[in-house]
């Protein structure tokens, strides 16, 4: 069944490659995108396919899109790049995640949230299984990343309770 | 008590979440200048610059090559509504940071040498999955080795 299909961080290196698979099974693309660290060649060869629609927005402001499902990949993950604005690589995961998933409440859609392994920290446990908590330093020059994507977690797992 | 209003939930607004915790991930399309230590060593090789490893290259990472992450990523948002994560994706094949290199060296065929340089604060010293849950759940692992995927984004960063 094809689906309309929003990827945040469509032009990223994931995102991208998402985007193509997503295409090429038959979908609907929406990617946005704020080229922060996405660029457009990275999709410039989805750019002619009439289901592919690209547009320009920073997800920390809201956006509504009728769409069937979200991925949201939408940060910068390396360290060059995500330490380079502190506060904005926070903001991306926090209120980008509240942005999306006040998207999906109101659409009644499925979510999906790409967190990482940084949720890890510098673990103390090896290997690393989901139910390891972690061990992260709160105010180390990684933890913009890290406890930002440990709280889109938060707020992935916790509107269900929240709500009720 | 939380299940059973997470059910409700489903039944009432059918919100559905999945949450994946993806660990390191390379191939085409990474940034050739971002810091990454895949692209990093690839570019430093194919520049014939000096290979730079943070520490003594002993700290461990796993590399997934992203055609196996994007099929993981695919098959979480389509599995079952029960499942809602968090699940690692990754490949569990571990390596230090100075196999990684004289890897890249050897498939480069570059001269460069490895130079050693003081580790950023708060470096991971190792990193691997558990897949577990993603085998269990998703029916799904890597299937391409970091000798494979490596010869990959070769091609592509060549041409920077």
């Amino acid at each position: 069944m094809k689906k309309r299909i929003l990827v945040t961080g469509g032009a990223g290196f994931l995102g991208s490659h998402l985007c193509e698979r997503l295409l090429n099974e038959g979908n609907e693309v929406i990617c946005v995108d704020n080229f922060y660290t996405g660029t457009k060649d990275n999709i410039k060869h989805l750019l002619g396919n009439p289901y592919f629609e690209l547009i320009r927005h920073d997800i920390t402001f809201p956006l509504y899109v009728e769409v069937d499902e979200i991925y949201n990949l939408a940060c910068p993950a390396s360290p060059v790049h995500y330490q380079f604005d502190p506060v904005q690589t926070t903001k991306t995961s926090v209120h980008g995640s509240i942005n999306m998933l006040g998207l999906a409440k109101r659409l009644k859609i499925k979510i999906l949230q790409a967190s990482t392994s940084e949720v890890y920290g510098d673990p103390t446990v090896h290997p690393q299984p989901e139910t390891y908590w972690g061990n992260v330093n709160p105010i180390g020059v990684r933890s913009c990343y890290d406890e930002g994507k440990r709280c889109a977690e938060t707020l992935f797992l916790i509107i269900i309770d929240n709500i009720n | 008590m939380c299940r059973n209003s997470f059910f409700d939930y489903y039944r009432q607004h059918k919100l559905k979440i999945k949450v994946v915790r993806i660990f390191n991930t390379y191939g085409p399309r990474m940034h050739p200048n971002d810091g990454r230590v895949v692209s990093n060593f690839i570019v430093q090789a194919l520049k014939g610059e000096d290979i730079t490893v943070y520490g003594d290259g002993s700290q461990t990472r796993s590399f997934c090559f992203v055609d196996d992450m994007i099929d993981g990523i695919i098959k979480m948002m389509n599995s079952d509504d029960s499942i809602t994560g968090p699940i690692n994706l990754g490949n569990p094949q571990e390596f230090t940071i100075l196999d990684l290199a004289k890897k890249v060296i050897e498939l480069t065929g570059s001269r460069s040498k490895i130079v050693f340089k003081p580790l950023p604060q708060d470096d991971p010293m190792q990193r691997k999955p558990v897949i577990d849950l993603a085998r269990e759940k998703l029916g799904w692992q890597p299937k391409i080795a970091l000798e494979e995927g490596l010869k990959k984004p070769l091609n592509i960063l060549i041409n920077y």
